[in-house]
């Protein structure tokens, strides 16, 4: 099951969130969401699903031998983080990527992956007895509570990598106002409207620019900008609803993504995806490369190649996961005072041209397929400019190019802020106008996935 | 100074009937303010809550009162550990929640109409549905080739349409295609000579004549450069090398034209005409 499907944002979870309305205890609540987080990830899939919620038992007992050994015997408690990145290591290759098994291996689990959670799920796992380890936070006794945080099925989509010391005073006491709730649903059915209506329009124009028979140079171009497009409307989709489902619940989490920025080239770039899990790899390198810029460089492009696979274990993530740590660790031996003197536009077209080349290696499994990709965006091989395909796309889908350019583009993006303000500050009528006109286009928005998922699903 | 004393007693006298009123700060303005501002700020956000609650809520209780199990007989869902350890149980939910959407067709059409909000199209897609082209009688599955400047662009085009019960003819045209079924999907490609063999390995998925709803795909095996020429007023299956071929190493027509009455675009009658024509 995923937040996208029909069968979970109108059945599973009004229920769970009508039903942790009906008391106002903690444990209540968390009961629920346990009991709601239990049905979400087993959905078609129990036996291997409730095994790796099992896993919280192990991780218990670890983070309490860390949170006594951490004072006095440092190497005892840093075994038993080894431990622990072991086990969750162990999880991780076995549920997330059993692609890298044989079919006919028993470790293959096919027919028993879990969706697309259990590689969140361990790291949040790690972070838990990675932050006892270094003080964050405090073990944690009742296993009641860390059972809460860890099978929460709020991050368990696309993130964020919620740290416990973060959660733990909500897990054990919260309350869901209005505000929380409007917020809440707000969140949720935007971040539904992107994984639903915007991601696979870039599929659409992605297809028509790079699978085709006969590669051209705007297709490459614009297929692999929409390839990103997909990538980060499906990724801050999944982030929305899971911020928004935290919301209903009375988490408030950090967004799990910022505003997409050049003003600190390419490292800044990449950081504004995924930033909470990419917090905790910083955190966790800073262990072995202190305050040395060099090692600090060098962790950086180790950094990079592991969080790359963690994404996906192969061989072009691989591959892009180390050029993309060789730039950053050069960019981190730049000073910060020559990085400010590099003008904005400069910075831009750097990241962007070195960002395509980069990243677009992630949409290759081959690399002749590569290749030929590169090739084509400097024109050899090409014959014609554009297909009638990816034309037809582009304007069938031109409404949602703009607006997604909008969303996309910070300084479109903040003047139109900067205007919606202005026409809210005038007056009460204008906020009241600006309000309600906000609260009918998002039902819009409902309505229109929720059309849109009924057709695909329908047996006519 | 009694006239003084006598102006303050009529002072007096004129305010005495009036009340003391409190003296106003700019503080007590902002706050006030303020209090008015939030107080919108709730009303407005309990709207928010309302109207998405009621939408969500209307969506929720349309596909759950639709779901039913009086279509699958008297077997029902039977709940047991063991089909809900296996996900048979909630895999059996699944199916049924999806499959007894009420009012299937709306939705669909719905769904098609939802799309034109996207961007721009031409037509709606019912008309499109009837619409064949005037100046394209192809046949089914027929991929016809066209050289054009447009736009600055220079651009073969290759398309592959779905075309009604018209007698199929060969023809060669420059000219682009004016109206196209909002079905097709026009490739630009370039004229090559295609062999029987590659004919053969060839990939093409046509729609029917009725209702085309997926164009014709190109092959992922025409590593070479195709071409395939239909000539007019002939129902024998030629090809023309064109002007713009390097060394055409064999010519063939890739969709033939096909009898009135075979009007289905399938592959395998694709292939079964060329091989006929190869034979003649």
């Amino acid at each position: 099951m995923v937040y996208s499907e029909l069968l979970f944002f109108l059945g599973v979870m009004p229920v769970s969130v009508m039903l942790s309305f009906l008391d106002r205890s903690a444990e209540y609540k968390n009961l629920i969401l346990i009991i709601t987080s239990a049905a979400f990830v087993s959905w078609g899939k129990p036996m291997w699903c409730l095994l790796m919620f099992a896993s919280v038992i192990p991780e218990y007992l670890i983070g309490l031998g860390i949170g006594r050994t951490r004072i006095n015997s440092r190497p005892a408690a840093r075994l038993l983080l080894g431990l622990d990145l072991v086990m969750n290591l162990g999880i991780f290759f076995l549920l997330a990527n059993n692609a890298l098994f044989p079919e006919d291996s028993f470790l293959h689990l096919k027919a028993a992956v879990i969706p697309v959670g259990a590689a969140w799920y361990t790291a949040k796992g790690f972070s838990y007895c990675f932050d006892v380890y270094t003080g964050r936070c405090r073990c944690e006794s009742n296993i009641f509570c860390l059972l809460t945080y860890m099978v929460s099925f709020h991050f368990l989509m696309a993130g964020p990598v919620i740290r416990y010391g973060d959660a733990e005073p909500a897990i054990r006491k919260r309350s869901v106002t209005g505000r929380m709730i409007s917020d809440g649903l707000d969140r949720f059915i935007i971040g539904l409207g992107k994984s639903v209506i915007l991601a696979p329009c870039f599929e659409k124009i992605m297809t028509a620019g790079l699978d085709h028979a006969d590669r051209t140079l705007a297709g490459s171009w614009i297929g692999m900008l929409a390839f990103f497009g997909q990538c980060w409307f499906a990724f801050t989709g999944l982030c929305d609803m899971a911020r928004g489902l935290g919301l209903l619940s009375g988490f408030d989490y950090d967004q799990n993504y910022r505003d997409l920025s050049t003003g600190d080239m390419l490292g800044g770039f990449v950081r504004s995806a995924n930033t909470s899990f990419i917090k905790l790899t910083e955190d966790f390198f800073k262990l072995f490369c202190g305050d040395n810029v060099f090692f600090c460089a060098v962790c950086t492009l180790i950094g990079c190649t592991v969080a790359a696979l963690w994404y996906k274990v192969s061989m072009s993530f691989a591959a892009v996961g180390l050029a993309l740590g060789a730039v950053l660790m050069i960019e981190r031996l730049i000073p910060a005072k020559t990085k400010k003197k590099i003008p904005l536009a400069v910075k831009t077209v750097y990241v962007f041209l070195l960002g395509t080349l980069i990243l677009g290696g992630l949409r290759f499994t081959e690399l002749s397929g590569y290749k030929d990709w590169l090739l084509s965006l400097f024109g050899s091989g090409n014959e014609y400019i554009l297909t009638k395909a990816l034309k037809a796309v582009l304007t069938e889908n031109l409404f949602l190019i703009i607006f997604s350019f909008c969303c996309v583009c910070v300084p479109v993006k903040k003047l139109i802020g900067r205007g919606v303000t202005k026409i809210e500050n005038a007056s009460a009528g204008g906020y009241t106008v600006m309000r309600v006109g906000r609260t009918l286009l998002i039902g819009a928005v409902l309505v229109m996935c929720v059309i849109t998922l009924a057709a695909q699903n329908v047996n006519v | 100074m009694d006239n003084a004393d006598r102006f303050g007693e009529i002072i007096e006298e004129d305010t005495a009937h009036l009340p003391e009123l409190p003296e106003e700060c700019p503080e007590s303005i902002e706050a006030i303010e303020e209090l008015s501002h939030r107080s919108q700020q709730e009303k407005c956000t309990f709207i928010n809550v309302i109207v998405l609650s009621v939408v969500l809520l209307a969506c929720a209780a349309y596909f759950i009162a639709t779901t039913s199990s009086k279509g699958y007989g008297d077997e029902g869902n039977k709940f047991s550990f063991e089909r809900l350890a296996n996900g048979k149980y909630t895999a059996e939910i699944s199916k049924r929640y999806y499959s007894t959407i009420a009012y299937p067709d709306t939705i669909k059409s719905l769904s098609e109409k939802l799309t034109f909000l996207y961007g721009i199209r031409d037509g709606l897609p019912e008309d499109d549905t009837d619409k064949t082209p005037d100046t394209d009688p192809d046949p089914s599955g027929d991929v016809t080739t066209v050289s054009s400047d447009r736009e600055g662009h220079q651009e073969k085009e290759i398309t592959t349409a779905a075309t009604g019960g018209k007698e199929e003819e060969n023809k060669e045209t420059d000219e682009p295609k004016e109206q196209q079924s909002k079905y097709e999907t026009q490739f630009y490609h370039t004229t090559t000579e295609e062999t029987t063999e590659e004919e053969e390995t060839e990939e093409t998925t046509t729609t029917n004549n009725e209702a085309p709803d997926v164009a014709a795909t190109t092959t992922e095996e025409q590593t070479e450069r195709t071409r395939i020429v239909t000539e007019e007023s002939s129902s024998q299956t030629e090809t023309a090398p064109s002007s713009s071929e390097p060394e055409p190493s064999s010519s063939q027509k890739e969709s033939s034209s096909q009898p009135e009455d075979d009007s289905s675009s399938q592959p395998e009658d694709d292939s079964s005409s060329q091989t006929d024509h190869e034979a003649e």
